[in-house]
């Protein structure tokens, strides 16, 4: 199955289950559909807070199903692709009930795809994959030669880049006679050169590699070819200690340390620990693993875990002392001055330092409210308690206002005159309502599809309409008004207990 | 009665935030001051040279009650003088007009306007129902939207064209988009697809589709206003004020009794006839050379065409039809890609302003319409149907 | 500048601790039909009103955008209105400047507010506050301005005796204001028995829950006669903010008092409040920002606000005639109650509070925690 950015649309099925959340599933009871082109179709069962997820070929009888292609169900799922745009622009689909299929959203908890450690052959791979991209023709202007790369060992292989007029192409295999041909016996020392764990000339130095043809356009390939960056991966406890300790002595300060003749011993317990030594003598510092008899100073840390804490500014060594979870031995005085002598531990950016976290702050905020009605707004939810529809007009230009304002807009006068309307009346327009907003109150929404209609209430002319729900079994007989043409004719289905609210009409029926 | 200004006022800075609906990067102080800072820079001024500032923001969005207070920290209102004016999807388009009156009154040289909304911090469609009466609409309304617009088109029109132009308009937002860096959403949609999305896209209300209405982003917008004098020595290009009225309406919106006899009159076209007559402009059309204009659904927008260039029968219609409304058309309309791209409703409004006063520059870059762009009209509309209209010129001499 | 600014009528109903028998479109249609019998004024898009301020509070009347629901009472249809969600001091000023421009001749400013409506007033203010830090901590008006409070009183040597006295004074002066809210009257024991609701301040030293409207018409000079023989002039105004952050600013600099205050000295021709101006109308949200205002407008030497009401600066200044904000006024409108004091007192309409001689007064309001934002207005005959 193919993979869109290391993901198979598989694992995205494969960990619903784990990642499943209950609270999202309460009170649903309901299948839904996912036809994903290049992959397949999958069931999902949702009942009594459980889930059930099957991959199959018949997606009969769900609510709704979701359809896109591989790519978009991956790139949604693990945040590359925008889901609202890919929902808007068509490249997903909802076929069904889409109210409904909204709520799996609330169902699962992020899919997290397993972050994968790369293997030496991953970095010789990346390496020559992004090696044209790197390639920099001005520092090539007027070069015309084949450099080889022949890379012993596991993950290796032979590649040849052939540069000629300020362009870059590389070939696997090499030619008969490349201009330069860098030999390396072992793929993995490439990859610690390349990451910057060692360099070319220690492994020359070593007899790890060798140089053929024009050395001097070797030496060239650090200007000719920017750097190699790995692709972001997270650092292991382990990759910290070695990391600090393989920069410990670039660390070293000299002037804090000048008439120092010191041992200090780090002792890093826990399986990723170990023990180094440094040495200080002269103004100078040298690092060895192990440590001698009597070391000036040595620092004892139970957990490889914690230093790492440490050295990344999430905990300090006072903590870990007054824990138990490290001691000194020997002169704690020098121990104190380790701030000073070694500089602080940075780790690699692009290599070790996880992203920063987002801190998301999720509140309700809630105030009670009593709201006045007035003495007009009040008569008229006091007549609705008694069923009737009770509003009050402009003396001046005859406009019936629902629910009854305390002017009119257009005179700017009191609305003195009081009339009962309705209360039947016609529907002169219905809202055929697909998407419900939620209750900015309760944050329920209402089920779909259902009608709002502008009624114009008998003993009224004009635009002012009454607006309400009409019952949802009728809404696809609901015909609109216009000029003279009358809409369909409705009337109130009051509730047996009004309390002076919107809500004392249940809602409006077909008048029959 | 002719506007007489008491003195000249010119924009000077625009800075815009990029439109998003994923800001959880930065929190609300933060987001105002990237669109400070950026106007700041395009003035070449600093807080210093800053009287006074006006603050736009609905704050029951976001739930910050006197979010001013807070937004200090990013806005730089720090020993300024400072004003907070609220009217809905038009603030906006109203701080830029408040800064108008405030340099035009003489009471301050240089004034900043700041719109501003971080709707995914909140929840838009219960804030925007929460507009209704606690009483009675709110247990009623449904958010922004209504199929109504598009009832009125299809009964004038017929299905088949209203429905088209409809598509049309939207995808002319989209290719508009494509060329603006800072939209929100940009899909790539092209004309053919029109009669695929209008059996696809899921309906909302009515026959408003999804695809036919407005997002909700992120971001924040500054534009700063000097009195003539300063706008001379501190900018190249000051863009002039010229005039700008605002109508709003009463609360009640749920008109539809669809009777020729009660004609049910719109803000848009009082705007527009109020402040074309009192500025001598009897053909718009032929005056403006760029509108932004305040677009949050497309059948609305279609609509309002009509109303703001005071054209009759189908008019409108064919200036979409006809593409004049695209970038390189005789009325070019939302070169940015429009509210239908990005809608951070605080500062929707106040985008416009900028925008069309971009083009007025001819600072635009890729959505920069090809020709010389000396009158520049820009909307703003929100609450229960509610208008601000703008006048921005090249030159001063009207 | 162009022309001068005129106040030419104003409409309040009474301020009551729960105004239960009205919704907010009443209590504001009440100015409203008041503002329009006074003057006569119309919404002739020609020769009237094109354009309305409103002030209001989103939070406080939990509806977004609360202004749409009263564009019809304030006669607001297909006119202009610009909803100051801010102190309404700032909307007297910002009014200033629509008519300053030019743009518009006549602005009518209306505001309303009911903290009676809400649960608790303290749960609104606590929204001020930033979700992160300040909230979580409980901080709201109260609180912040009791830890004000408790740092202006030691450094200006303000005493709890002190503070009874401004509570007993704004009673007595409400009493005879026909539209105070009506209080208890109260002895300075009774202030100093009173319960702390955040240490220093007691119940008695905080102003109640309010509900209040009013109304105003304003418009340019050449026009004020059309409207009122008695024109009141606003020739002063200025604001200014001060940095959020507790922590980040001394709270008892009255920073940004000064500069607000000395922007409208300036915008008025001022140079020395205490002999040229006659009345001070001062904000007073707690009975120790009485003596604190004082010294931010110049009227108190700095740090000697308890001496200063101790030498009689209250009465000396003419401060706070109507009772003040302590007296009760809700949060956002002290303002507009001070401004139509002045202009009551200005034209000589002020009744049993009336003093001779008024030819120039100040108003002054504060917005956010602790008068993180100051505005001062100057109003003459």
């Amino acid at each position: 199955m193919a993979e869109y950015w290391g993901v198979k649309v598989e694992d995205i099925f494969n960990t619903m289950q784990e990642r499943f959340r209950v609270e999202g599933a309460k009170g649903v009871d309901a299948t839904f559909g996912y036809d994903i082109a290049g992959a397949g179709k999958w069931k999902l069962t949702v009942k009594n807070d459980t889930m059930k997820i099957e991959k199959t070929d018949d997606l009969a009888g769900c609510a709704s199903t979701m359809i896109a292609d591989s790519e978009t169900f991956v790139g949604v799922n693990i945040g590359k692709v925008d889901g609202t745009n890919a929902f808007m622009s068509g490249k997903v689909k909802v076929d069904g009930d889409l109210g409904a299929f909204g709520k799996t959203s609330k169902m699962f908890k992020k899919y997290v795809p397993a972050k994968k450690e790369m293997t030496t052959a991953d970095y010789i791979q990346d390496m020559f994959s992004t090696l044209v991209e790197r390639f920099q023709p001005k520092a090539a202007a007027g070069l015309d030669a084949t450099i080889t790369y022949n890379i012993g060992g596991e993950g290796g292989g032979i590649w040849t880049a052939h540069i000629k007029d300020g362009k870059c192409e590389l070939k696997t295999g090499k030619p008969d006679k490349p201009t330069t041909a860098l030999n390396i016996n072992e793929a993995k020392d490439w990859v610690d050169v390349m990451l910057g764990k060692s360099d070319p000339f220690s492994l020359l130095s070593a007899g790890k590699a060798s140089i053929e043809g024009e050395t001097g356009l070797a030496l060239k390939l650090g200007e000719i070819f920017a750097k190699y960056v790995a692709p972001v991966q997270e650092f292991g406890v382990r990759d910290y200690i070695l990391d600090m300790f393989s920069t410990l002595v670039q660390r070293f300060q000299p002037a804090a340390a000048a008439d120092l003749d010191a041992t200090i011993t780090y002792d890093i317990g826990g399986k990723d620990g170990g023990v180094w030594t440094a040495t200080i003598k002269g103004g100078k510092c040298t690092l060895k693993e192990g440590q001698p008899d009597k070391p000036t100073t040595k620092l004892c840390i139970n957990e490889a875990k914690d230093w790492v804490d440490v050295m990344l500014g999430k905990s300090d060594p006072f903590s870990l002392l007054s824990a138990g979870k490290a001691s000194i031995e020997g002169e704690t005085g020098l121990a104190l001055k380790l701030g000073e002598i070694f500089s602080k531990y940075v780790p690699p950016t692009g290599g070790g330092t996880p992203e920063q976290e987002l801190l998301v702050l999720k509140k309700t905020i809630s105030v009670n409210m009593r709201y006045a009605t007035g003495p007009v707004m009040g008569k008229f939810l006091h007549m609705m308690k008694e069923k009737k529809i009770y509003t009050n007009k402009c003396p001046k230009c005859g406009r019936v206002h629902l629910p009854a304002r305390e002017v009119c807009a257009e005179c700017r006068i009191p609305a003195t005159e009081w009339l009962e309307v309705g209360p039947k009346g016609q529907v002169r327009y219905m809202e055929y309502v697909y998407y419900a907003s939620p209750d900015p109150l309760t944050g329920e929404t209402r089920e779909t599809p259902y009608g709002m209609i502008n009624i114009l209430l008998d003993g009224c002319v004009g635009n002012d309409t009454f607006a309400h729900y009409i019952r949802r079994d009728q809404i696809d007989r609901i015909k609109n008004g216009n000029n003279d043409v009358s809409g369909t004719r409705v009337r109130p289905v009051w509730s047996d207990k009004p309390t002076g609210s919107v809500f004392d009409i249940k809602y409006f029926e077909i008048d029959e | 009665m002719a506007h007489k200004k008491n003195r000249n006022v010119g924009i000077i800075g625009i800075g815009q935030t990029k439109y998003s609906s994923h800001r959880e990067d930065v929190n609300q102080p933060e987001l105002v001051h990237e669109a400070v800072r950026a106007a700041l820079d395009d003035a070449g001024l600093t807080m210093n040279d800053i009287d006074c500032i006006v603050h736009g923001n609905m704050e029951l969005f976001e739930m910050i009650h006197q979010p001013d207070c807070w937004h200090t920290l990013g806005s730089g209102a720090l020993g300024k003088d400072s004003i907070r004016i609220t009217t809905g999807g038009t603030v906006g388009a109203t701080t830029a007009c408040a800064a108008d009156n405030l340099v035009a009154s003489g009471m301050y040289d240089v004034v900043m306007a700041i719109g501003f909304e971080k709707l995914q911090e909140g929840h838009t469609t219960g804030g925007i129902t929460n507009m209704a009466d606690p009483l009675w609409f709110r247990n009623l309304q449904t958010g922004a939207l209504t199929g109504s617009k598009a009832y009125d088109l299809i009964r004038e029109f017929g299905e088949e064209r209203a429905k088209n132009v409809s598509l049309m308009y939207r995808i002319i937002m989209d290719k508009h988009a494509s060329k603006n860096p800072l939209a929100h959403r940009a899909f790539g949609l092209e004309f053919e697809q029109i009669p695929d999305l209008i059996n696809t896209s899921p309906k909302l209300v009515g026959d408003l589709k999804l695809i036919e209405m407005c997002s909700q982003s992120d971001g924040a917008c500054v534009v700063i206003f000097a009195c003539e004098k300063k706008a001379k020595e501190l900018s190249k290009k000051p863009v002039w004020v010229r005039d700008h009225i605002t109508v709003h309406r009463e609360e009640t919106f749920v008109i539809f009794g669809y009777d020729k006899k009660y004609p049910f009159p719109q803000t848009h076209r009082f705007a527009a006839k109020h402040l074309y007559e009192r500025n001598n402009i009897k053909k718009p059309l032929d005056y403006f050379d760029v509108f932004e204009m305040y677009d949050p659904a497309s059948w609305w927008a279609v609509d309002w065409i009509r109303d703001f260039f005071q054209l009759e029968g189908d008019e409108h219609l064919k200036l979409v039809e006809n593409k004049e409304i695209m970038i390189g058309g005789k009325m070019p309309m939302n070169p940015s890609g429009g509210v239908i791209a990005s809608n951070p409703i605080g500062a929707t409004a106040l985008v416009r302003v900028a925008e069309a006063a971009l083009q007025v520059r001819g600072d635009a870059g890729d959505h920069q319409i090809p020709t010389e762009v000396n009158h520049a009209l820009a909307s703003g509309f929100g609450g229960t149907m509610w208008t601000v209209l703008m006048m921005l010129e090249k030159e001063l001499n009207w | 500048m162009g022309n001068r600014v005129a106040l030419c009528a104003v409409a309040q109903i009474k301020n009551e601790g729960d105004a239960w028998h009205a919704r907010f479109q009443n209590m504001l249609h009440e100015c409203f039909e008041s503002i329009i019998s006074q003057t006569k004024v119309t919404f002739d898009m020609e020769k009237g009103i094109r354009n309305v301020i409103t002030c209001s509070d989103d939070v406080f009347d939990a509806r977004t955008i609360s202004d749409n629901g009263v564009t019809d009472v304030v006669g607001a249809q297909f006119r202009g209105e610009e909803k100051m969600a801010q102190e309404s001091i700032n909307g007297l000023g910002y009014a200033m400047s629509c008519i300053l421009s030019g743009h518009d001749d006549i602005i009518l400013f209306m505001g309303h507010a009911k903290e009676s409506q809400t649960e608790s007033r303290n749960m609104v203010t606590n929204l001020t506050f930033d979700p992160f830090y300040c909230r979580p901590l409980g901080m709201d008006h109260v609180n912040v301005n009791a830890m004000q409070a408790r740092s202006y009183m030691a450094k200006a040597g303000v005493s709890e005796e002190h503070l009874a006295k401004v509570v007993v004074r704004s009673r007595k002066n409400a009493a005879k204001n026909p539209y105070a809210r009506e209080n208890k009257m109260v002895d300075e024991k009774d202030v100093m028995n009173s319960p702390l609701i955040a240490d220093p301040i007691r119940e008695l030293h905080y102003y109640p829950v309010t509900d209040w409207a009013y109304g105003m018409l304003l418009c340019s000079e050449a026009r004020a006669k059309e409207f009122t023989d008695n024109p009141v002039w606003l020739t002063g105004y200025g604001s200014c903010m001060d940095s959020y952050f507790l922590g980040d600013k001394d709270i008892t600099s009255n920073f940004s008092l000064k500069n607000a205050s000395s922007r409208a000295y300036k915008m008025a021709g001022i140079k020395d409040p205490k002999s040229e101006i006659n009345l001070f109308e001062l904000c007073d949200h707690s009975a120790y920002q009485l003596p604190m205002w004082a010294e931010g407008i110049g009227i108190a030497d700095e740090g000697k606000g308890g001496k200063w009401i101790e030498d009689g600066g209250m009465d000396k200044y003419n401060v706070n005639l109507s009772g003040g904000m302590l007296n009760g006024n809700p949060l956002l409108l002290g303002g507009a109650a001070r401004a139509i004091d002045c202009f009551l007192q200005l034209r000589g309409e002020a009744g049993d509070r009336q003093i001779k001689g008024v030819k120039k007064a100040l108003a002054q309001a504060s917005y956010g925690p602790a008068g993180q934002h100051q505005a001062v207005v100057i109003m003459e005959k």
